[in-house]
């Protein structure tokens, strides 16, 4: 689920010896990854898609790693905080979306790099439609979305470093951002896949831990409950105080947005042992239940403890982790878990950079016929311009940044998941169905959250952009796809029959 | 001629759609869109959504993605397997809309939660989560990847000549 963070406003300041002392010793490890692995990236296949050599422990956390970004750690649990239980369903289908994820996609995307070169998701498009038009027309789509994800993630580094650091935001959005590039742009995927085990291991184990101070201070689940329920019972209904069907619409993004996560899914074309996805949605599940503990565990002591007057308020819902780690955890272990919380964002950015910089120097050179000779030497660069970009759309008021990061998930699941993951297991869908439902999901998307953002129009409570585009992304596709033909070279058809 | 063209439109929306709902998944997947948009067009329909409107989302989000795993297995064992357990968890999804509020006066807990929410979290969260990687564990080699799947596909990649290549990343995996 990497949303952006949210917050637009700064940390408290966790700034002190031991906080920049373990973030110091985070950062030292993440360095020495980024050259270990700049040592052994030679091409861009090992770039893109870390030699398509990772195992399967690798693949897990790499993943989770990307998948969870900052928002899980300090914006997931202040939703909680502040509209109570309806903020879960963000992360209540953890339980079967990576099993979903790994019947739809993982084992089509692998092998369809048996049969074909495969760098990029968009690469997958155009092995499915025989079409350079879909490759280029998703490339597009990915890079509008992680632009405005990626000024959330830089901006968000830039708080948590500031924080840490005493940096101030600018030079902490600096500072984040030169960090991620160091290993993004030396080392690519290789580098940011065993950087993501490093971090992921971090994120699990810091909110485990979290985790157990939050039910030691509230005396329990039910000590927790019973204080809840005596001053905000509707917090503790199941969507809290949001309506049903907002809470309705995180599940049914969040569920069927996995499968158009371009920055996660790419990750299966780098395993080496395809037989390995056996176990992949076991150890992935087991991983993530771990990691957003925190996010329902702190919402939910955080409420309790004011409630109790044994804290106070915070000012801004994102308060609420940091608050209850400074006030309530030992400091050895809220360093470790603001460390966690940059690991989140720096891995998050990194697989961003690496997908936006395949875009940019692979999907739509190719795309227009006019591939370049050295993709590796312009992925590093284009790393840099990139990172570079989103650190100065960062520094951006607060409130714009956080409209560019909102829109990221809802495009990429609306313009990917008709094409890549009902394309790819339905021989029936066209090269017009994936084309329309692509265009239907970019031009939607950007159009209802600008008007929206803008307020020329609201849209009724509970309703989801996001949701409504992906309904009507993949009922186009499906429409016109039943109109049109479909074409399959003989490989692609045996990937999409066995 | 308008009538002739909007028929040969409408013929062909049936010949399509009948070959996508023939398969479980596919009308799992229509069935669960057209609950999704039903759910969403309420909301703009009357004012402010009614309460099945959440119900309804939640469900249809399930049928959906359940929709979506069954295109992607084999026939079989593990299809069936596969259907009833989504169904069953939508089922369950929309159940969830059933359970009365707690009265704060008198608070009942299951496992220190009050009973919706701990029907929310452990039923609908963790125990999906315990179950459902399993069964993608045990049904993987039938109605997933089996070692002789893997080997018809490198057979067919070695007989079938590379494209011609489109960037320095040539090579594949294996």
């Amino acid at each position: 689920m990497p949303l952006p963070l949210l917050q637009v406003v700064g940390l408290p300041p966790f700034a002190g010896p031991t906080v920049a002392g373990v973030a110091l010793v985070y950062g030292t490890g993440i360095l020495a990854i980024a050259v270990w692995a700049a040592r052994r990236t030679r091409t861009a296949a090992d770039f893109f898609v870390a030699g398509r050599g990772i195992g399967l422990l690798a693949l897990t956390l790499a993943t989770l790693a990307s998948n969870i970004s900052g928002f899980a750690f300090i914006g997931g649990p202040g939703l909680v905080y502040a509209v109570g239980l309806g903020a879960v369903w963000i992360v209540l289908p953890a339980g079967i979306t990576g099993a979903l994820g790994a019947w739809v996609l993982a084992k089509r995307l692998r092998l369809l790099a048996e049969v074909r070169p495969m760098l990029t998701i968009p690469d997958a498009l155009r092995a499915r439609y025989g079409s350079r038009l879909v490759q280029g027309l998703a490339g597009v789509a990915i890079l509008v979305a992680i632009v405005g994800y990626m000024a959330a993630q830089v901006r968000a580094l830039g708080i948590v470093t500031d924080a840490v650091f005493g940096t101030g935001l600018g030079w902490g959005i600096w500072l984040g951002a030169a960090v991620v590039v160091a290993y993004s742009a030396t080392g690519g995927s290789l580098s940011g896949v065993y950087a993501d085990v490093f971090q992921g291991l971090i994120m699990a184990c810091a909110s485990t831990l979290v985790f157990a101070y939050v039910l030691d201070v509230g005396s329990g689940l039910s000590g927790l409950s019973r204080t809840i329920l005596s001053g905000d019972p509707e917090f503790l209904e199941p969507w809290g105080h949001l309506p049903p069907l907002a809470a309705a619409s995180f599940f049914f993004v969040f569920g069927l947005g996995v499968l158009g996560q371009p920055h996660v899914l790419h990750k299966f074309f780098m395993l080496k042992d395809p037989l390995r996805l056996k176990w992949f949605p076991l150890l992935g599940t087991l991983a993530l239940v771990l990691t957003i503990l925190l996010f329902v565990g702190v919402g939910l002591a955080v409420k309790a403890l004011v409630l109790r007057g044994e804290l106070p308020a915070p000012s801004n819902p994102d308060f609420a982790t940091p608050l209850f780690l400074l006030r309530r955890t030992p400091l050895l272990l809220a360093a470790v878990v603001l460390s966690g919380i940059l690991a989140a964002i720096m891995s998050t950015m990194n697989a961003f950079l690496n997908v936006g910089s395949a875009v940019v120097t692979h999907d739509i050179p190719v795309a227009l016929g006019r591939p370049l000779r050295d993709e590796l030497l312009w992925a590093r660069w284009t790393t840099v311009f990139l990172a570079a970009a989103a650190a100065v759309a960062a520094q951006l008021p607060g409130t714009l940044v956080a409209f560019l990061g909102v829109f990221g998930w809802g495009l990429f699941a609306s313009t990917l998941v008709p094409a890549l993951a009902i394309g790819l297991n339905w021989a029936n869908g066209s090269r017009k169905g994936a084309v329309a439902s692509i265009v239907t999901g970019l031009v939607l998307t950007l159009s209802l959250e600008t008007a929206v953002f803008l307020r020329w129009f609201t849209l009724p409570a509970g309703t989801s952009i996001a949701g409504m585009t992906l309904v009507a992304s993949l009922i186009v596709y499906l429409a016109v796809s039943s109109l049109s033909k479909s074409e399959i070279d003989p490989d692609v058809r045996l990937v999409m029959e066995v | 001629m308008g009538g002739k063209a909007s028929e040969a439109v409408a013929d062909a929306v049936a010949r399509g759609m009948s070959r996508f709902g023939a398969h479980p998944g596919g009308m799992l997947l229509i069935a669960g869109l057209a609950g999704a948009g039903v759910a969403y067009a309420s909301a703009f329909l009357a004012p402010g959504a009614p309460m099945w409107a959440g119900a309804l989302l939640a469900g249809s989000a399930v049928v959906t993605m359940t929709g979506a795993a069954l295109l992607a297995v084999r026939a079989g064992r593990s299809m069936v397997v596969l259907g009833s357990g989504g169904l069953l968890l939508a089922l369950g999804v929309v159940f969830l809309w059933t359970i009365p509020t707690v009265d704060p006066a008198e608070p009942r807990f299951l496992l220190g939660l009050p009973p919706a929410v701990a029907y929310l979290l452990y039923g609908l969260g963790l125990l999906p989560a315990l179950i459902v990687p399993f069964v993608y564990a045990w049904s993987f080699e039938r109605a997933t990847l089996s070692q002789e799947d893997l080997d018809r596909v490198r057979r067919e990649a070695a007989a079938t000549p590379p494209e011609e290549p489109d960037s320095d990343a040539t090579g594949r995996a294996g």
